[in-house]
């Protein structure tokens, strides 16, 4: 074994619950938290539902569950159906340098991690363990990658990655076998998507609802890991410079030294951003911005007249597409999310669940018809020169305009939630699936729950 | 699981461009495609259109993606494209859903690897090989999604959408997806292995199978086997201490030896008793690797991959031959008894042997054959 790849899997096998501290042990949680109820909404979502459609008659052994729904299946396969639910909403955290998101690590990190610790029965300091390991280098080897090359678009490669540290950590592997079981998920990881097949394009329109395909990463960690107990060999350098992995996750660049940079002094899970409006990240500073300039001015939507976006130039025209034709479509249509906003004032599924009915209604009609995106040639400079993304809301009401721009939106790591608003947002997701009582009970268990407490207990709230 | 399978004796078809493999689809294939049978009930008819219409899938995409840059090896994301479509046609899906199913599978696909991931001149080497299971898997499961509903892109192969760049291609054509469609099948034209080892080394077996045969020669007689071969492959096959059969399978000095011991080609040759024979580690001693310029120049240039074998004898004489392609080459084709030969081979190997016979006549006689689940419950133990 060379050197990157041992001194990597080295610092995770050394991580201590004690190194954590009660901060970091609570952040966790509420990650966790945070995408458990995407994971259950999930279920109900079309690309949830695919899932479960095509795999949740395909048996095996029952060694773990599959979320929000309660059937079980072997381990990867609930790993796969558990991630791609994890993604139907639209909901999941982020991982971000400045504005630009470089991973979602939740879908990709606690699927896997939920499944091998239901299978092998591990406990919640396990999980706990497992998941900061998953977290750190999902967001560790996204910064290491940056910047990708530009058709590159999605995070499914290092979902692998980071999936596979974490069901290294879980199963408590020595040096050896972690950097082989690295090496396997990494050879069985989906490649990187690029730009054009998400659909986003207006021509290409409805868009793809691959995403970044959390399933298939998780399917391969969670593979990887079981390979992991036999003989089965891969290369035990993945993260090595000369192995070139980082060419085929989309990058010319790789420094392997923010692998190891400010280890143990800083989480990954410290720093996530939450969704509260189930869409792509980068939609939301216009909605944000529209929120604001109503609140902080007052406006009545009966006095609204006009209600003008801008967004940097390369998000406009993807995302001023308009009507959303399906479902998934709707989370990257800022006139479609942002009439939403306005109309019923709390994100939530039926957001693109009911999206049809919607339409179709003559109130939300009436604001959609008040509302343009336009192409913003500043906001994109400064894109690219910050790399931050700005939205901006121009509101004609009662004979004034009104104007508010804004990057950092709610949930973001520089304007976080409270810790009510996590626990709020997973109650609201997970409760129309499983129940209210069991919702409740679920986060009490995520929140609370002994460290020598097992998984399968918090499992077995999650189902309906 | 049959995908992996069916990859892990090294014994799989290869699709070449000249000489050169650029794929191996019926891993990916033929094993995905018996699976949806399997599933739907389907008879041997429809099984057969399947598998001709992904070999053509996977070959073709090989052919549009070629030539690759030099560090990317592995062909998932050829195979991919070989075991949606086979699943596709077998889940009767209309083309709107086709379509979707082959953009899913684009998504979907595992990551190409790099020549380094299959630490072929650091060994132990990998055993993930082409990720074959994953993409067999991947392939069928776009199909599944697709034909209930999921969306995914409609351009997946088309140049727009840029999978050609994921795969590493340094050109892409996508005229080739396309041209001479149902005029000229793929399958007709893939070259199988005759050796159950890595494909860049078949040639060489011939050689020196073709020497040993012409000149009478045994084990006792050969003092030196001379292979001159690309610098590459010089240095990535000298392993005279293969840690397993993966190992050995691309292990020029072992895969010499069992020719020169007259060991005839099964899946026996990685068996414990050969790979620990005394015999075999002293015959793997007489095989030595040569970088050729002349042979890297023909392969970088025309993807022909044809090493030179030169044997020198105990009392001095020597034989040279150099093959353009190994037996089982287009132009070199199997017979009939090369193929029910090697498969009676394979199945001998677990004790399966006495059923060879039913199976083949079965396969042979597929179209008439209602339905598949007769035939599969023969490779049943």
């Amino acid at each position: 074994m060379t050197n990157i790849t041992k001194r990597y899997v080295k610092q995770v096998i050394d991580m201590k619950i004690e190194d954590l501290g009660d901060k970091v042990i609570s952040e966790t949680r509420r990650a966790l938290l945070d995408t458990l109820g995407c994971m259950v909404a999930g279920v109900r979502s079309p690309i949830g539902m695919s899932a479960l459609q095509s795999l949740g008659e395909s048996g095996g052994a029952q060694e773990a569950t599959v979320i929000g729904d309660g059937r079980r299946m072997s381990a990867p396969i609930a790993a796969y159906i558990n991630g791609q639910c994890c993604v139907g909403p639209d909901l999941s955290d982020n991982y971000k340098k400045e504005s630009i998101i470089i991973s979602h690590p939740g879908e990709g990190v606690i699927p896997p991690v939920l499944a091998l610790a239901e299978k092998t029965d591990a406990t919640v300091e396990d999980l706990i363990l497992a998941t900061v390991a998953g977290y750190e280098t999902a967001g560790r080897y996204a910064h290491a990658i940056e910047p990708r090359r530009p058709e590159v678009y999605s995070f499914s490669t290092h979902y692998g990655v980071a999936g596979g540290i974490a069901c290294a950590k879980l199963l408590g592997l020595g040096e050896d076998e972690s950097a082989n079981l690295l090496g396997i998920a990494g050879t069985l990881s989906p490649l990187p998507v690029t730009m054009p097949m998400w659909g986003f394009r207006e021509n290409d329109r409805p868009a793809s609802w691959h995403r970044d395909m959390p399933g298939h990463a998780g399917f391969a960690s969670v593979t990887a890991a079981l390979f992991s107990g036999t003989d089965f060999r891969a290369t035990n350098s993945l993260l090595d410079e000369h192995i070139e992995f980082y060419k085929i996750a989309g990058s010319d660049n790789y420094n392997p030294e923010l692998l190891f940079e400010g280890w143990g002094e800083h989480f990954v899970v410290e720093k996530l951003s939450y969704k509260s409006i189930p869409s792509c990240y980068f939609n939301q500073p216009c909605i944000e911005a529209v929120r604001l300039c109503f609140e902080e001015n007052g406006i009545s939507l009966d006095d609204a007249e006009k209600i003008d976006l801008y967004a940097p130039t390369q998000l406009a025209k993807n995302f001023k597409y308009y009507p959303p034709r399906t479902p998934v479509d709707t989370a990257s249509s800022v006139r479609y999310l942002t009439a939403m906003y306005l109309l019923t004032g709390k994100p939530g599924t039926d957001w693109y669940l009911e999206y049809e009915r919607y339409l179709k209604k003559e109130e939300y009609k009436k604001i959609a018809g008040m509302i343009d995106v336009y192409e913003d040639e500043e906001l994109q400079k400064i894109l690219q020169e910050e790399e931050v993304i700005f939205g901006k809301a121009v509101v004609k009401a009662g004979g004034k305009t009104y104007e508010k721009r804004v990057d950092a939106v709610r949930g973001a790591d520089k304007n976080p939630f409270t810790v009510k608003e996590i626990e709020d947002k997973f109650l609201t997701l997970s409760g129309p699936v499983i129940g209210e009582d069991r919702a409740k009970a679920a986060l009490r268990a995520v929140r609370d729950s002994d460290l020598k407490s097992g998984v399968r207990e918090i499992v077995s709230l999650l189902c309906p | 699981m049959n995908a992996s399978l069916a990859q892990v004796l090294d014994y799989d078809d290869t699709y070449e461009i000249a000489s050169l493999g650029v794929s191996h689809p019926g891993p990916a294939v033929v094993p995905s495609a018996l699976a949806v049978c399997e599933s739907e009930g389907c008879d041997g008819k429809a099984l057969i259109r399947a598998v001709v219409l992904g070999y053509e899938a996977a070959c073709r995409t090989a052919d549009a993606i070629e030539p690759r840059e030099y560090e990317f090896w592995g062909f998932a994301n050829t195979q991919i494209m070989g075991a949606v479509t086979a699943s596709s046609i077998l889940l009767g899906v209309d083309v709107d859903r086709f379509v979707n199913a082959i953009g899913i599978a684009a998504s979907s696909s595992p990551v190409p690897n790099t020549n380094m991931m299959w630490s072929l001149t650091k060994r132990p080497m990998s055993w993930v090989k082409d990720a074959v299971g994953c993409a067999a898997s991947s392939g069928v499961m776009s199909a599944l999604m697709a034909s209930r509903g999921f969306i995914g892109t409609r351009n997946g192969l088309d140049e727009q959408d840029g999978y050609y760049l994921l795969c590493g291609s340094r050109a892409y054509d996508e005229k080739k997806l396309v041209e001479a469609l149902g005029k000229r099948y793929r399958l007709s034209n893939l070259s199988f292995k005759p050796y159950p080892t890595c494909r860049f080394m078949q040639s060489t077996l011939d050689s020196v199978s073709i020497l040993m045969e012409k000149h009478g020669l045994g084990e006792e007689q050969i003092e030196e086997v001379v292979v001159f071969v690309t610098p590459f492959l010089a240095e990535a096959f000298s392993v005279y201490e293969p840690a397993s059969m993966i190992d050995a399978q691309f292990s020029m000095p072992y895969a010499i030896s069992r020719i020169i011991c007259r060991d005839d080609p099964s899946p026996a040759w990685y068996g414990e008793g050969c790979m620990n024979d005394p015999q075999t580690r002293a015959a793997m001693k007489k095989v030595r690797l040569v970088p050729d310029e002349e042979v890297e120049r023909k392969r970088a240039e025309q993807s022909i991959l044809s090493p030179k074998v030169r044997i020198r004898t105990k009392n001095g004489d020597e034989f040279e031959r150099q093959e353009y392609c190994a037996k089982g080459h287009p132009d070199k084709p199997f017979a009939p008894e090369d193929f029910t030969g090697k498969f009676t081979r394979c199945l001998e190997a677990v004790e399966m042997g006495d059923r060879a016979g039913r199976a083949i006549t079965m396969i042979e006689n597929l179209e008439e054959y209602g339905d598949i689940r007769e035939l599969l419950a023969l490779f049943i133990p």
